[in-house]
């Protein structure tokens, strides 16, 4: 994959595109949970895409998040800049964690062992009921506002205002997250997707690279769960259970792996088609497994394939006039 | 304090057995065809509710447990013919979130054709009342359950180890290209694989009904327990499954005595210990 | 993939669907200029999936009764499912005070959707007429605008224990086993409260998770302690597959009693021998001796074919009792309305009551039945008797409501 230099800005410019529109298009609060989950979803992608490591735990560090920024701003007094970077951290620590054990596995013993974390925690979450709630979720989170000097106060308990929060949020991960899968640190993460003998070989330690991942999509996934657990001021335990790892591994499958805006497109299909969905049918579920039947078995690179069919069958139609 | 432990450990040896049935299952499908299944759940659901339908109509108890392992086992067939097989090529994420939504969508046509309400049953007249053992009362049906469930394993063990086509399903399992070679159906053994896998999954729902009864979330709560199952039994054993159910179930059990909260993390840890210390399970080879 | 496709195009080309097709998402929800909107937010699934449309219908009932109008002005209900999560609860709600304007509500009797829902009650101003067994609805997280129609769990417990201790004086031994969240922790204090006042004793508890379907280890543990009684401080479809696996081990001499427990739905559940014997405690029951009951009992036969049973009178009382409280203050609007309710006094399913004005909490009574053996039911719907009732309210020591009135 050779990064264009034009590439950056497009991808960028596409970013900043959906953050704008988004508001203006949709409800105010799906547009908010679109870009909460396009950080989750990219970071998601970060591991299942950009590293091969098919985690099916995500939800736990996003969860963890969750909690962590959610306990912080129910108790107040604590700033939103100390409480999200403590959500951060603590995403950012656990997935170190769970990163350095599952990795000495792989493939199918890699999952389950994901998988099996992410329950573990899920169950502690669940059984911790006086700090997390436990079955009702975490209630009664407030939004701090942002002190921002000479400005006075940024206040984010209103709507309009918290989704700009989120949207610079959600614009400098997907910086990050482009300027990482760019970079040297980048190309090893992919060969030793490919191949991780010769990687090792040549004198990578994909080991630590690996785990770096973890860390790095913990993180941003930490991030997330702190955004949301703002965004309805209640951090619900099911945010953390493998249902919610399934969810994001479909958004980043049904966007498409190869690119960083791709998750982004998944997680917003995923919320727009749901918060629809569910309004018309109680059974939406139906439909919402026959989408994902049908995007599996006919269109494996997801959104970005789709579309990239429809043009090359739109120039096809143009050439043949 | 002892009595209650040993009333416990039967109550756990019975359930276990339940467990175990299921998780057999699971790992005939994934030592043929190499993915958990993560529709399990949902073939367990769709034998309960199968049984229940039966029932109701008036069938007799064993005519209502044949047709909870048939229909899932055909429906099995349909989801690995119209779905699975296409996806056999490609990365197995893929045929997980295959299985995965069509999970969705079985649990889905469920609760649309039965509804939201979750249905019971009596177990069958002679089996109503328990045995009073002086220290405690087990439920007669739960004895029957794992009986039941005890010779079905017995059975396909039978089936597995003493007949061609178990053979078959072995070398299938072992070396497919091999028997490939030696002409052997693997396509066609594939199919029958999975589907006595999911019918294995039914049998065990409708099995459970009585107990259990039949509920739209029967068959999530029990794929996380199976697949913890699958793993400490060993994935690479198709037995291991067995004897792992058995030991979950009566650790499940056992921990609630002292340890209600923490008995399902207990699993959990095990799991993911199993998964460091001896990946293959208790009973696999690597 | 390794197509190389100009990057520009394809940027561009997904902003653009992605803008079309979310463009579909922003439909307004119209509805007349003047219509007042009054919501229904319960669940069409999980373990109390089945009172969806059951509130719904009900609520449906007490609007009809008053042609889709009050004070001259139309009546828009609302439905949303909450899925029984309170994150989704409180998602629906805020878009439905954004999107439809909604400013009076009730439907879900999950404790933990109904408080979290309470918040944004307060944060943005509506009326919320809630219903579930936890104590904090009037307790620790009352609030201005959310009220509570369900009795009280300190009344559900000591009138049902009561009737145990006057008929079954010798039956003292109590084992509980309880559903691990706010309701069910409510009934468990409450359950010691009223034990203790009446001379039981607790012998032993299990706190099982939501969702449960294995109760075989929870009930060996209990039939252990040789309990008299063993309680049900759980509901829903758990407390059918307790009930349901309860009765599989056969134990005749230890009665089973269910404070708050199962409804008619779930009796329906079971099958009659399952049933026999059970002592129930219960919101509502369709036997109530009341003018207004018996024609809300009607009316609802007439119109589903069945009888009402808690969520359906539910739906109906509370919606009716929130109309009449507009008609008392002869406004719709929200602060009107809940100045009128504190301390209001009206005649009701149950007959005349009261909302008490500083708790919010709907002083009424709570029904004692004993359910039939299947040869004394007189039709497919009688399953029980009621054999007793009281409305002893929670005493003002145990009470953590910080308002002032």
């Amino acid at each position: 994959m050779h990064p264009d230099k034009k590439s950056p800005l497009w991808t960028m410019g596409g970013a900043v595109l959906i953050a704008l529109l988004a508001p203006f298009i949709m409800p105010m609060n799906i547009a908010t949970e679109i870009l909460i989950f396009g950080i989750f979803a990219a970071s998601t992608n970060l591991l299942l895409g950009v590293s091969g490591l098919y985690s099916f735990g995500q939800a736990a560090f996003f969860g963890i998040g969750g909690y962590v920024a959610g306990y912080c701003f129910a108790q107040g007094g604590i700033p939103l800049g100390a409480g999200l970077l403590l959500a951060v951290l603590a995403g950012a620590s656990v997935a170190g964690l769970v990163g350095a054990i599952s990795i000495r596995r792989t493939g199918i013993y890699f999952m389950m062992l994901t998988f099996a974390f992410n329950q573990m925690i899920y169950y502690i979450a669940y059984s911790w009921s006086s700090v997390t709630g436990g079955e009702d979720g975490l209630t009664g989170i407030e939004r701090p506002g942002i002190a921002i000097p000479g400005l006075g106060v940024f206040d984010i308990s209103q709507d309009a205002n918290f989704y700009v929060l989120a949207a610079v949020l959600f614009l400098a991960s997907l910086l990050f997250l482009y300027r990482l899968t760019h970079s040297p640190l980048g190309l090893v993460l992919e060969a030793a997707k490919h191949n991780p003998r010769r990687t090792a070989s040549i004198g990578y330690s994909v080991y630590k690279v690996q785990v770096y991942a973890f860390v790095v999509s913990g993180a941003l996934a930490g991030l997330a769960g702190g955004l949301y657990s703002m965004l309805y001021r209640i951090m619900p335990i099911d945010a953390i259970s493998w249902h919610n790892s399934a969810s994001v591994v479909f958004m980043v499958v049904i966007g498409g792996m190869g690119n960083i805006l791709g998750p982004v497109f998944g997680a917003a299909i995923f919320i727009w088609l749901q918060g629809l969905l569910s309004l018309t049918w109680a059974r939406w579920p139906l439909l919402f497994g026959l989408f994902i039947i049908v995007a599996v078995l006919f269109f494996r690179g997801g959104v970005v394939e789709l579309l990239t069919r429809i043009r090359m069958y739109a120039s096809k139609q143009k050439g043949s006039a | 304090m002892f009595s209650l432990f040993i009333a416990l450990l039967i109550n756990g040896i019975a359930i276990g057995l339940l467990y175990a049935l299921m998780a057999f299952g699971l790992s005939i499908i994934k030592g043929l065809l190499n993915i958990p299944n993560f529709a399990h759940g949902a073939f367990f659901a769709i034998g309960a509710y199968i049984c229940y339908g039966a029932l109701n109509a008036g069938l007799p108890f064993f005519v209502a447990l044949l047709l909870s392992f048939a229909v899932p086992a055909l429906v099995g067939v349909a989801v690995e013919r119209l779905g699975l097989s296409r996806l056999m090529r490609e990365s197995y994420l893929y045929q997980l979130l295959f299985l995965f939504a069509v999970a969705l969508v079985l649990e889905q046509l469920l609760l649309i054709i039965f509804g939201t309400v979750g249905l019971s049953v009596n177990p069958p007249e002679s089996l109503a009342g328990a045995f009073n053992l002086g220290f405690t009362y087990v439920p007669k049906y739960l004895v029957l359950n794992g009986v039941v469930a005890a010779l079905t394993i017995v059975a396909v063990w039978l089936l597995i180890e003493r007949t061609r086509l178990g053979a078959r399903i072995r070398a299938g399992i072992d070396k497919p290209d091999m028997a490939r070679c030696l002409g052997v159906n693997v396509n066609r053994l594939l199919v029958l694989g999975f589907a006595l896998g999911t019918g294995l999954a039914g049998f065990a729902g409708g099995l459970a009904l009585p107990l259990l009864g039949a509920s739209p979330t029967i068959g999530s709560d029990m794929l996380a327990t199976a697949f913890v199952v699958l793993v400490i039994g060993g994935l690479g054993s198709i037995y291991g499954a067995i004897l792992a159910g058995l030991l979950v179930g009566i650790i499940q059990c056992v921990a609630t005595l002292w340890v209600p909260a923490a008995s399902t993390v207990l699993i959990y840890v095990a799991m993911v210990l199993t998964l460091i210390v001896r990946p293959q399970g208790l009973l696999g080879e690597r | 993939m390794n197509k190389v496709v100009n990057p520009l195009r394809r940027s561009l080309l997904k902003a653009g669907t992605a803008t079309m097709g979310m463009s579909m998402a922003g439909i307004a929800w119209g509805q007349g200029r003047d219509a007042l909107t009054m919501g229904v937010l319960s669940q069409q699934t999980g373990t109390y999936a089945y009172a969806g449309q059951l509130v719904l219908n009900g609520a449906k009932l007490a609007i009809e009764e008053r042609n889709g109008e009050i004070l001259g002005q139309k009546i828009n209900l609302i439905v949303r499912d909450d899925e029984g999560k309170p994150a989704v609860g409180v998602r629906r709600l805020s878009e439905a005070i954004g999107s439809d304007k909604l400013r009076y509500f009730g439907g879900n009797f999950s404790s933990a959707v109904g408080l979290a829902e309470a918040e944004v009650a307060q944060r943005e101003k509506v009326i919320q007429y809630a219903a579930g067994g936890s104590e904090d609805f009037t307790g620790s997280r009352c609030n201005d605008y959310m009220f509570q129609w369900s009795a009280h769990g300190y009344t559900a417990l000591r009138t049902t224990l009561e009737y145990v201790k006057q008929t079954m004086p010798d039956k003292k031994r109590i084992y509980t086993i309880t559903a691990d969240y706010a309701f069910g922790h409510s009934l468990l204090r409450y359950a010691k409260v009223a034990a203790q006042e009446l001379g039981m004793e607790l012998v032993g508890n299990d706190n099982h998770p939501l969702g449960e379907r294995q109760f075989t280890q929870y009930l060996t543990k209990a039939l252990s302690t040789r309990p008299d009684i063993i309680c049900l401080l759980t509901a829903g479809a758990d407390a059918v597959a307790a009930t349901r696996q309860l009765f599989s081990f056969g134990a005749k001499n230890i009665q089973v009693v269910g404070p708050w427990s199962l409804e008619v739905d779930q009796l329906r559940e079971l099958s009659p021998q399952m049933r026999d014997g059970l002592i129930l405690g219960l919101n509502y029951y369709q036997d109530i001796d009341t003018p207004v009951n018996k024609a809300f009992v009607e009316r609802y036969m007439k119109a589903h074919k069945s009888v009402p049973s808690y969520a359906a009178a539910y739906g109906y009382d509370s919606f009716r009792t929130m109309l009449l409280a507009m008609e008392q203050a002869k406004s719709t609007e929200v602060e009107a309305v809940r100045k009128a309710m504190e301390g209001m006094k009206y005649d009701s399913i149950f007959g005349p009551i009261s909302i008490d004005p500083r708790t919010h909490q709907t002083l009424r009574p709570y029904y004692v039945v004993k359910c039939k053996a299947q040869a004394d039911m007189k039709n497919e719907n009688d399953y029980a008797t009621i054999v007793a009732e009281g409305s002893k309210p929670q005493p003002a020591e145990l009470n953590e409501c910080k308002r002032s009135v």
